[in-house]
């Protein structure tokens, strides 16, 4: 390794300019087919795919099954407008604010809307506004007719408040379509692809604009809250990438005062983005949710080497006066602690190959890529560039460093080792019973996520959500799909009336939980045409007992204008049938226990024929989505955790100081998700991602602390002295890289999207924690263990092998 | 100059008689050839996906004076619909009257006039198709009189009543015939085709043996295939009265 920052030494200029040339090559692959579309055919640029479906592998079985069924039942994602007033006494049944929603389902029907050159539109036949659905109702002497609820906007206010009236008479939408107290309305508007909810969205809102009145209006639904998760993410790339820029090139300039220099690290962190980026976008990898964060995670990392080389260059410069020099110098004493935490930081990245999650491998490989490419230019480029600027550059450079030793973090780093070394007990029982207590804590921590809270809780959409949900049956939808095996099916399916009453059963007993707020399925069609057969007597309101009956009821049914809704019901051939559920609330948990309902229900109440039942739809492809993640995040966790640990007693050829690395990391890693666990945060996608890769940044402060530590004590052969130097310039590169890294992450804060936030708060947090932990507890520990610890002199000081330099290693100036 | 517009006026509503004079002819021989018809349709609806329902029926037709109409289809298959009966009751100048018996629930149920748009029995045709659309319920414009086609426009006068804003057919100049009808919806899109595939003469009459409306947007369509087509002498009239829909005349039905 250190012959290649020997080489950059000689040769500056091919070290310095090759990566940049590779860097702008992969940028122009990826902008050429935005330019030119002939370049496209051969070329890929920028996809953005946050559908949670492309989390899971293409051939995951959960997957495939749920493209299949919504296939078979004809289905497609619903964005849903609620509507309420609350001024009017009938709520939105009115004059007024019928006609804006006739206005409102008119503009949607037929709508056309190109999504990057495909035509996708509004699904007018399925479409679920009062003016699109078909009323049943009787039409005297005998006659039931089919007509459309609203064809045109009511006249009078009788007109307006019998529509509420009529349609609260049908038992498929009353709690779906019109609030229990019929004042509120939802429509449901199907779409061809969920890629243009966004832009829906913005026409139905700027259409409502024009209504003016006392109406509210919510739009809410898993495609809108994907589609415009997708569209946030352009933005906080957009966002993000600059204020972290800008943030670490302000501490860079802080620490060291040297603008010329900093721009080293700098461009280490650019070409390292770039590459990791551009790579992954000209492989034709669209970038998800998860892979979105890859430039704000290589960012703060890649300078991370950069502030170790420039540290130390910072404080030796002054005794070599020669750039070259010092730099080989200082090149050479970190050669390994450089190349271990970058290997445990990728090794990190690379445990969450072991998620069977597609983004979330991606994430990994790609910044454990971006992690050594950041190393790699770090240990040439950083050389290189600092050879080939003018020594005048230094003339005052490292000077201050003796005013340094009396700066506030030095004397508070000093303070800070005494206090952790004559309280050593203390501290170690504390961070003890902290540990224990945390360990405690992690098992209450509950995997859940939820599509509609990745937007913070003022989020428009949030609040959609929450009126939406309070006014009717729910806006996640959840299909429970029914069929028989080939050999014991009853002979007319779902026709046969044993069948239809289980069905009814269930979904009465369904119904009455409390995370469901409606069921729907060819039950509710059936008893409510033979209704309406029976001159709309509510006595009649049941499955008929035969067969043909249910049959002709259902012919009768096809007579309808929309008889096509039966088909999202049941199959044309009557083998497979589907029970619409609406969930009052999207979290995956909620989804989980309602599954489980109906399980119990099951076994409690043997359904005919041997009838089995499987999930499909969004709500339960998050489920199964996350329950791999968690599943592949305990097997990253581990093999990250027993991977970093090797490393260490490789490193260290001691398995005390392999344990004695882990330890800081150990106790930030499980105080801080300990109190996830104590305070009820969700395990979601975001602190699950973060939970294996954390562990591998962390470990970096302890790698470079006992490596610095065991090189000085060589010298000094006194632990307490050691510890003294050690506190200086090697604590103050630590405390540098804590706060870089710490303070690097926080643009993520600023996100309106709550994964964001998320990974920001944890990610500085956790690295915070074991920074401070590696501060305190490590001396701590060091009082009761030099013995063991550096008593045996036979160990072999890895960055001593080369013959002493003829300048001196950390000499205190007293 | 007064005479000349006097004249074009004329002219133009010679025209539009005309117009009006080739669409009575095309749904004169679409829907009311010869006295009495018998005949056995086979409908196969196929959805989106490809999937088949199939309806087998008999149907009895017979014409009245000041064409009057009536129409008795009785189901053979599938085995569910079997004995149900379709019967309508066409006039000109008012709604049809339309019954459907249901045999399992021993229920005859009257089909609401306003329900004409509707689907017949599940498949892409409406009722208002089975019968026919009387020619003056839209006005009609003549767009173009090529070698093969009259193409005429009709546009609703009650734009209410219905769901598409106007329909173009192409009327076969020889057979008058209308090969195809295209239905525009609000947003000038087709979204719904009549299509005829087979003409066959028949006893005389030039006679539609298959034929398909399709759903252009939900990709649905139904073909209809007709078979056994007998122009008969006579048909008894009482046949299309309610008693004959619980109790089916079966020498008709053979």
């Amino acid at each position: 390794m250190f012959t290649f920052s020997q080489k950059s030494l000689k040769s500056p200029k091919l070290f310095l300019y090759t990566p940049i040339v590779v860097m702008f090559f992969i940028i122009s692959l990826v902008v050429l087919p935005l330019v030119s579309p002939n370049a496209s055919k051969y070329l890929n640029t920028l996809e953005i795919d946050v559908d949670p479906q492309s989390t899971l592998p293409a051939d995951e079985p959960n997957r495939l099954y749920h493209a299949i069924q919504k296939e078979k039942f004809l289905l497609n994602d619903l964005v849903v407008v609620g509507i309420t007033n609350d001024v009017h006494p009938n709520g939105v049944f009115n004059v007024k604010s019928l006609e804006n929603i006739h206005a409102l389902s008119e503009f949607v029907k037929d709508l056309e809307i190109v999504d990057e050159g495909k035509t996708e539109r509004v699904v007018t036949a399925d479409l679920l506004t009062p003016s699109a659905i078909d009323n049943i109702s009787q039409a005297g002497a005998g006659a039931v007719s089919f007509n459309w609820m609203m064809k045109e906007a009511p006249i009078t206010e009788a007109e307006a408040s019998s529509i509420a009236d009529k349609m609260a008479r049908l038992p498929l939408f009353e709690g779906s379509m019109i609030s229990n107290d019929k004042k509120s309305l939802a429509l449901y508007i199907p779409v061809s692809s969920k890629s243009i909810s966004f832009d829906l969205k913005n026409m139905l809102n700027e259409k409502i604009e024009s209504f003016g009145g006392d109406d509210k209006f919510f739009i809410t639904g898993i495609p809108v809250a994907e589609d415009t998760f997708t569209v946030a993410i352009f933005v906080e790339m957009v966002k993000q990438v600059p204020g972290a820029t800008a943030l670490i090139l302000f501490l860079l300039w802080f620490f060291f005062r040297n603008v010329k220099l900093i721009m080293a690290p700098m461009i280490v962190a650019m070409v390292s983005v770039a590459l990791t980026m551009g790579t992954m976008i000209a492989m034709g990898i669209s970038v998800s949710m998860i892979t979105s964060m890859i430039p704000i995670f290589i960012m703060p990392i890649a300078v991370l080497d950069g502030v170790h080389i420039l540290s130390e260059f910072h404080d030796v410069y002054a005794r070599f006066k020669d750039r070259k020099k010092a730099m080989s110098y200082v090149l050479k004493d970190l050669a390994k602690p450089m190349l271990f935490t970058s290997l445990t930081t990728s090794v990190a990245f690379l445990s969450l190959l072991f998620t069977p999650l597609v983004p979330v491998q991606l994430f990994g490989a790609f910044i454990a890529f971006g992690v050594l490419v950041a190393w790699f230019l770090s240990i040439t480029l950083i050389p290189a560039y600092v050879s080939l600027l003018s020594e005048e550059t230094f003339k005052n450079f490292g000077l201050e460093h003796e005013l340094e030793k009396k700066s506030f973090l030095t004397k508070s780093l000093f303070s800070l080792k005494n206090y952790s070394v004559k309280y050593a007990k203390p501290i170690l029982v504390v961070v003890s019973v902290l540990f224990l207590l945390a360990s405690n804590e992690l098992f209450k921590i509950i995997p859940n996520d939820n599509t509609v809270r990745w937007f913070g809780p003022d989020h428009e959409l949030r609040k959609a959500d929450k009126i939406v949900n309070e006014h009717f049956g729910g806006s996640n939808m959840s299909y429970l799909s029914l069929s028989f095996d080939e050999n014991n099916a009853p002979e007319h399916g779902f026709r046969d009336p044993e069948v239809l009453k289980y069905m009814d059963g269930l979904q009465r007993h369904m119904s009455k939980t409390e995370l469901v707020g409606k069921t729907n399925s060819m039950v509710e069609i059936v008893k409510t045409v033979h209704r309406e057969l029976f001159l709309a007597q509510e006595s009649a309101y049941k499955i008929p007992n035969s067969f043909a009956a249910v049959a002709q009821v259902l012919i009768t049914f096809e007579g309808s204008h929309r008889n096509n809704d039966l088909w999202h019901f049941v199959t044309p051939d009557y083998k497979e049938a589907n029970i619409w559920f609406q969930l009052k609330n999207a979290d995956n948990q909620d989804v989980i226990k309602v599954e489980k309902d109906v399980d119990e229900y099951i076994v409690a109440n043997p359904p005919p024929y041997g009838m089995k039942h499987n999930w499909f739809g969004n709500a339960h492809l998050n489920v199964s989505w996350q329950e791999l993640l968690v599943g592949g995040m305990i097997d990253s966790i581990i093999s990250s955790y027993f991977v970093v640990f090797m490393m260490m007693v490789l490193l260290y050829r001691s398995i005390l100081w392999g344990v004695l690395a882990m330890v800081p990391l150990s106790f930030a890693i499980a105080s801080l998700y300990g109190l996830l666990g104590f305070i009820g945060k969700d395990y979601d996608s975001s602190v699950a991602v973060l939970s294996a890769i954390s562990l591998g940044l962390s470990v970096d402060y302890a790698i470079h602390f006992l490596s610095i530590s065991r090189q000085i004590q060589e010298k000094t052969g006194d632990w307490q002295k050691t510890l003294s130097i050690l506190f200086e310039d090697p604590a103050r590169a630590i405390a540098r890289n804590i706060i870089i890294i710490g303070v690097g992450f926080m643009p993520l804060l600023f996100s309106i999207l709550t994964p964001y936030v998320t990974v920001g708060v944890l990610i500085s947090s956790i690295l915070l924690l074991s920074g401070i932990a590696t501060l305190v507890i490590l001396p701590a520990i060091m009082r009761f263990t030099h013995k063991y610890l550096f008593a045996n002199e036979k160990y072999t000081l890895i960055n001593q092998q080369e013959p002493q330099e003829e300048v001196p290693l950390y000499i205190r100036k007293d | 100059m007064k005479y000349i517009i006097l004249l074009l006026g004329a002219l133009s509503s010679l025209f539009a008689i005309e117009t009006q004079e080739i669409v009575n002819k095309a749904l004169d021989t679409t829907y009311y050839q010869g006295k009495h018809l018998k005949a056995k349709a086979n409908m196969t609806i196929v959805d989106s996906l490809g999937r088949e329902r199939i309806r087998e029926a008999i149907i009895l037709r017979s014409n009245f004076d000041d064409k009057k109409q009536k129409y008795y289809v009785y189901f053979k298959k599938p085995s569910e619909m079997k004995k149900m009966v379709f019967m309508a009751h066409k006039r000109v100048d008012a709604d049809d009257d339309r019954w459907l018996y249901l045999p399992a629930l021993d229920l005859v149920k009257r089909i609401a006039a306003s329900d004409d748009r509707t689907s017949f029995v599940g498949s892409d045709f409406f009722y208002e198709d089975v019968s026919g659309r009387s020619g003056y319920e839209d006005t009609h414009e003549l767009l173009e009189s090529n070698d093969q086609f009259f193409v005429i426009k009709s546009t609703p006068k009650d734009a209410n009543s219905v769901e598409f804003s106007y329909f173009i057919s192409e009327i076969d100049k020889k057979t008058f015939l209308p090969m195809n009808i295209t239905y525009f919806n609000s947003k000038n899109k087709e979204y719904r085709k009549s299509e005829i595939l087979e003409v066959k003469n028949i006893q005389g009459y030039n006679t539609i043996t298959k034929a398909r409306m399709s759903n252009v947007i939900s990709k649905t369509y139904t073909n209809v295939l007709y078979s056994s087509i007998k122009y008969l002498e006579n048909i008894s009239a009482k046949i299309y009265t309610e008693r004959y829909l619980r109790k089916a005349p079966k020498k008709y039905l053979k």
